[in-house]
């Protein structure tokens, strides 16, 4: 297992490369960055002095060696906008994106498995109907808008929670609930499908048979078999959720990854945008590792070699 | 064994990544990080607890005065620093730590700086810091503020308060230079001891107002500056919330999380305009234009044409109906509290208005209906209205018999369009003066090489009043000549300019606000209300 575990880190270190070249490449022919950095109408002639006090009228290919050579000793770039190293304003960010995205995935999963469990119990009522609906509903709905009406519900008509920001846990609630309702709406069928699959395994019938509760034979014989997939969506999800949440970073104020990632894309910030991407990958490569090991704990059948 | 020990890591990981994810965000100082409370009424305040709040579209960029050009950071500066010379509410450039000057030749300058003016740390603002300050824009080409700064040539520290700056050519506009927060006045010795990065987390100024605490993304905190020289700081608390969406701001707003915000959308204004919030309108620079590529062989470079696409445009209709008054009719790129400014130009005199007069126009140049064809770029999102106002304008044209091809594109698309001078016919954009004097915008009529592939306006009469108007010291003399600029141009347009915006803030009623041209929102013109 531990042989797998190195197998997989050491993997992902091509992966990354590549993941580095592709950004540098695709960044540098976006555009020049000094077109958002000096006033609009400056003169080509101011442009070209600031590239070269930049390094950028380097080749590519020169700039693209020096950036590898860099970031192996863990200088990833200074920031053009702010001047600082583009790698500790990322870092930075982390803690609020995180926090989001765990409290989203909490969120997601609360919601989620008891609805896809009972859906699953009541296949085909009223009920199962409702929340298959309302989950359709969810992955339907986009993440911008769902923000803003919460805010305008349950901030600026109820005044229940603030409108946007990052003070407190308070303020955690409306962001992570927009993040949460599209996560759930890809669990709870999810669930729902594997439990219905699972409540007619043989298994199940002899677990009904010795007697045991119902809930019983739900939540630890069933369930834990349901599981398997639903790790996979949420390890595929948690990236996501932290990179990905831009919308809703910044429909929220929230200081996170996503909205300096934005803001660097649209201020041509070469370095932030650069080191932003590879800790997303990061983040995707390690959840992923994280998914297949949970595997084991879940399915003793899973063994990697 | 196995099972426990993978279970045992995998719970340490899972621990690891949500104990990291609940510190706490660092910021540039050691300081309480809360931000008000946002459940708070919408109900007028009386601010009796002096703390204000302003919502803003963006964070500010960086704490080194010398490399940004982005209003909210300028606004900062204004603020928390010093300069040579500042502007007062009116508009007005006024002395700051300058004491005097003196001219001895029209490439020199003596600056004679007051005594006793102090930074936040105690130690004394001197001539050294001001040369210190003024070599760092002279000679950094990695600044963004460099291209402004790069006319001096020679700083020199005469005495402990006193400084001569030559420059390559004479500079009317020298004060202005000096006026902008670029030149925010940087405490060298502190520099010299602590590094600019040093600075940068614990930045040293001298203004009427300190930073408290900057958490990126977040909130800065401004808090009054004891020790400062001139009139003392009216708020006990100035924070600052960047909320990059527009309705979460006005949500903020309605709902007492801020006081204040800048650059309110049309589809908010009613709600901001009701209840215990209104809407207040202050001047700005931004003129809404088109660029107009006369280049030999395009359909723009018959000036009959250029004029017929004018006359068919209803600025008023424009500025009434879309803009909702937010906008005045134009036909100069000067804004209109710049210095220079061609007042003939502004105003229901720079409505052109008369399809029919444009369609004949059209004829007696020998073009049928359906002849021309021209692209017209805009961006969308970037400007108040301003995927509206190009559907507008491509409908009055079509309405005159010239087709458009109606180009809406991303606003970094757009910049680079421009930038790059690859715009085609008509280029829709809203450009500002950086400087606010009223040669800087003109450089695009009178300076052919800075518009070469873009416009490629070539006017002599232009470039020689340009070439005059920049070294003219005489502030009458320069005026004049740039109101002649700005009337050629309004006839040759290479420029078709729409309409000057005006800058929308949404107000607590509580607050009495006086907006400066150049600012989002300082808190000098903010005051609580009668």
């Amino acid at each position: 297992m531990l042989r797998y575990f190195f197998k997989r880190v050491g993997q992902m270190i091509p992966v990354l490369l590549i993941i580095t070249l592709i950004v540098f490449l695709l960044v540098n022919v976006a555009g020049d960055p000094t077109a958002n950095m000096l006033p609009l109408d400056a003169t080509e002639e101011d442009h070209e002095i600031l590239r070269e006090a930049m390094g950028l009228n380097r080749p590519i290919l020169v700039q693209y060696v020096d950036y590898l050579g860099d970031m192996l000793k863990g200088d990833f770039g200074t920031s053009y906008r702010y001047s600082l190293p583009a790698l500790d304003l990322a870092m930075e960010r982390i803690p609020a994106s995180l926090k989001l995205a765990g409290t989203a995935l909490l969120f997601a999963l609360i919601l989620a498995i008891p609805l896809g469990i009972f859906s699953a119990q009541f296949a085909n009522s009223p009920f199962d109907i409702v929340i298959s609906g309302v989950s359709v509903l969810g992955r339907a709905m986009p993440n911008f808008w769902v923000g803003i009406m919460l805010i305008l519900l349950f901030a600026v008509k109820l005044k229940w929670f603030p409108v946007s920001g990052s003070t407190g846990a308070i303020s955690l609630v409306l962001p992570a609930l927009t993040l949460a309702i599209q996560s759930a709406s890809q669990i709870i069928p999810l669930v729902r499908s594997n439990m219905l699959t699972i409540m007619n395994e043989d298994y199940i019938r002899t677990a009904r048979s010795k007697g045991l509760r119902e809930s019983a034979v739900v939540c630890i014989h069933a369930f834990k078999n349901a599981l398997v997939p639903v790790v996979t969506i949420v390890a595929l999800e948690l990236p996501g959720l932290i990179g990905g949440a831009l919308i809703t970073e910044t429909v929220f104020a929230w200081p996170g990854l996503g909205q300096f990632l934005i803001q660097a894309i649209n201020n041509k910030d070469m370095s932030v945008v650069q080191v932003c991407i590879f800790l997303i990958a990061c983040i995707t490569l390690a959840a992923n590792l994280l998914a297949d090991l949970v595997y084991c704990l879940i399915d003793p059948r899973i063994r990697y070699e | 064994m196995k099972k426990k020990s993978l279970a045992l890591f995998l719970a340490i990981t899972l621990t690891v990544a949500t104990l990291s994810g609940c510190g706490g965000s660092s910021s540039t100082k050691e300081a309480d990080t809360s931000a008000p409370d946002a459940d708070a009424s919408s109900a007028v305040s009386d601010f009796s607890d002096g703390v204000l709040v302003i919502g803003s579209a963006s964070d500010i960029v960086t704490l080194d005065p010398a490399n940004q050009t982005q209003t909210n950071t300028q606004d900062l500066f204004a603020t928390i620093g010093s300069s040579l010379f500042k502007r007062d509410l009116d508009f007005n450039l006024v002395n700051d730590v300058c004491e005097s000057y003196t001219q001895p030749d029209d490439l020199t300058w003596e600056f004679k700086i007051s005594e006793g003016i102090v930074f936040n740390n105690g130690e004394d603002l001197k001539a050294d810091d001001v040369a210190y300050t003024l070599e760092r824009l002279m000679t950094g080409t990695d600044l963004v503020s460099y291209s402004y700064y790069k006319c001096l040539t020679s700083v020199e520290q005469l005495d402990d308060y006193k400084v001569r700056v030559t420059t390559d050519t004479p500079r009317p506009d020298m004060l202005t230079l000096l006026a902008m927060s670029q030149s925010t006045i940087l405490p060298k010795d502190y520099i010299e001891a602590n590094g600019m990065d040093g600075y940068m987390k614990a930045p040293v100024t001298s203004g009427a107002y300190q930073l408290k605490e900057w958490v990126p993304d977040d909130h800065y905190t401004l808090v009054p500056n004891d020790s400062y020289y001139g009139t003392k700081a009216e708020w006990k608390e100035v924070i600052y919330r960047p909320i990059p969406e527009s309705s979460t701001r006005v949500s903020e707003l309605l709902t007492g999380g801020v006081d204040v915000i800048y650059n309110v959308p049309v589809n908010e204004w009613e709600r901001v305009n009701s209840g215990n919030t209104s809407l207040v309108y202050g001047e700005t620079s931004r003129v809404m234009l088109m660029i107009v590529r006369m280049t030999e062989g395009t359909v723009t470079a018959d000036p009959a044409v250029r004029k017929a696409i004018e006359m068919a445009i209803d600025k008023k209709a424009i500025c009434e109906q879309l803009l909702q008054g937010a906008g005045t009719p134009t036909r100069t790129r000067v804004g209109s509290s710049v210095p220079g400014f061609n007042s003939d130009l502004f105003g229901d005199a720079a409505n052109l208005y008369d399809p029919e007069g444009a369609k004949a126009l059209l004829t007696d140049a020998g073009y049928a209906e359906g002849d021309l064809t021209v692209t017209l770029t805009a961006s969308s999102g970037r400007y108040l209205m301003d995927t509206e106002m190009a559907q507008m304008i491509a409908a009055y044209l079509e309405a005159i018999g010239i087709h458009v091809n109606l180009e809406l594109v991303d606003s970094t698309v757009m910049s680079s369009t421009f930038s790059n001078k690859t715009n085609q016919e008509l280029l829709m954009i809203g450009l500002s003066d950086g400087q606010y004097d009223g040669c800087y915008p003109l450089a695009h009529y009178g300076d052919k090489d800075r518009v070469a592939g873009q416009t490629d306006y070539d006017s002599p009469e232009c470039q020689e009043l340009y070439q005059k108007a920049l070294v003219e010291t005489d502030p009458a003399t320069k005026e004049a000549y740039e109101k002649q600029i700005q009337a050629i141009a309004a006839e040759d347009r290479p420029h078709i300019c729409i309409a000057q915006l005006k800058a929308i803030f949404g107000v607590n009623n509580g607050l009495t606000i006086t907006p400066r041209m150049d600012s989002n929102g300082c808190p000098d013109e903010i005051t609580v209300a009668k």
